[in-house]
């Protein structure tokens, strides 16, 4: 019954127009054979299934689809990153307008050989800044995050990263300081935890922008066992309830006025190709603490689907 | 002296019109976003206001729709900058106070000049 009715819902107007088209003929006493009768029942079953056909193709065609393009996961990241485009293109922008300006700069008579130096090294810690976007950015597209393994001496590297980072910070007037207890190697890929940690401490900063105090940013290393645990400390406003429990999902971005979010998901993808963990404790107003930590058992060359 | 108040979330461009301004004979402060460069600006009475747009905690549009609500702040020359150089937000910055727009990147020239043009 129940489907007889979702038939006449569906098809009520053939239902009808078929009603009244025997009506007529009965109205109008047309006497026709009995074969005649079949033939015209018989039409209109055939046009009805031809019209069910119909559509039942057109329904599965639109599901078939939708279903292509809900299911393919670079087809969503593609379009979620034509949304995101405009964050990352202005992003882009800053670092290629400050190496232009610098260029400009160094093209002149005006300036001595100790700012020339100066200069073409912020020209390098720019270059940097842009290809370390283009990687995240290539490495957020493709569907294997391939690591390129090496053995790293963690607190020569940290250096490194920090010298980096170390301009910001003295700039928004951070604190910053290093505790490189752990001094022997690791295997890692080196330009991605490098970014991971970039990622991190670019939060921090933003993190620690509204606040009266003075701030402080902390990286320290240690071994814990058969681990090496790197720490990041914030002493800023914390991450928000509201986002606290999808950080590591994409696009998941608050308070930054160019935020993409990618960066803490990518970071993730990063810890897991290594075998790592990555984990995070936050308070409002207090701060928050990223932990890295990386196993120190031997790896073989990894090719991890994310 | 005449005093410059830069408003800039980016260290680098920071820097640079920093150093740019200091050799055209300026004094230079720097704020690292639109927050910090109201008390800023409040404290230090400066003759010139350069303010990114988009910032953390406060952008430029906020700094500009704070401080020109004050009688001290209501004729200071306070330029917008940005990276986004479209037409919308130069007219966007200056429907909220802002005296004119300079867009990224920016030549050493172009930024003494015009600090050179007003102040005179």
């Amino acid at each position: 019954m129940r489907k007889i009715l979702k038939f006449l819902n569906q098809y009520h107007l053939y239902v009808l127009a078929l009603f009244l088209f025997f009506i007529i003929l009965f109205q109008l006493e047309v006497k026709l054979p009995l074969s005649r009768y079949i033939a015209i029942v018989f039409s209109c079953i055939v046009f009805f299934l031809l019209i069910i056909l119909i559509k039942y193709e057109r329904e599965k065609s639109i599901l078939k689809y939708q279903l292509s393009y809900k299911n393919t996961d670079n087809e969503i990241k593609i379009n979620a990153i034509g949304k995101a485009a405009l964050f990352i293109v202005h992003d882009l922008k800053n670092p290629m307008s400050t190496i232009q300006t610098l260029v400009e700069m160094a093209n002149t008579d005006q300036i001595s050989k100790e700012e020339r130096i100066r200069n073409l090294t912020m020209v390098y810690r720019e270059i940097q800044r842009l290809n370390d976007m283009a990687h995240e950015i290539l490495d957020f597209v493709k569907e294997k995050l391939i690591l390129k393994l090496e053995k790293v001496k963690l607190d020569s590297f940290l250096s490194e990263v920090c010298d980096f980072l170390k301009i910001d910070f003295q700039y928004a007037n951070v604190d910053f300081q290093m505790d490189l207890q752990y001094t022997k190697a690791i295997t890692i890929d080196r330009e991605k935890v490098r970014r991971v940690i970039i990622n991190i401490a670019k939060n921090a900063l933003e993190a620690m922008q509204n606040s009266q105090i003075k701030n402080k940013f902390t990286i320290s290393t240690k071994q814990l066992g058969n681990a090496v645990l790197i720490s990041l400390v914030d002493t800023g406003s914390g991450i928000s309830k509201s986002i606290q429990k999808r950080i590591f999902n994409d696009f998941v971005t608050e308070g930054k006025p160019n935020g993409s979010g990618i960066g803490l998901y990518m970071a993730k993808a990063t810890m897991d190709a290594h075998g790592g963990t990555i984990e995070y404790h936050t308070e409002a107003g207090v701060g928050t603490t990223f932990n890295l930590i990386f196993s120190l058992e031997e790896k073989d060359e990894k090719n991890i689907n994310r | 002296m005449k005093k410059i108040l830069i408003v800039e979330d980016q260290a680098p461009v920071a820097k640079i019109m920093e150093e740019i301004l200091k050799k055209g004979g300026y004094e230079v402060y720097t704020a690292v976003n639109g927050q910090v460069g109201i008390e800023r600006a409040i404290e230090i009475k400066p003759d010139f206001i350069f303010t990114d747009i988009m910032m953390p905690v406060k952008t430029g549009y906020d700094l500009l729709k704070e401080l020109r609500v004050l009688p001290e702040f209501q004729t200071l020359p306070i330029y917008a900058i940005s990276a986004k150089g479209g037409t919308k937000d130069a007219e966007a910055a200056t429907a909220v106070g802002a005296t004119g727009f300079l867009p990224k990147p920016f030549s050493p020239g172009t930024v003494l000049e015009l600090v050179k043009k007003i102040l005179s």
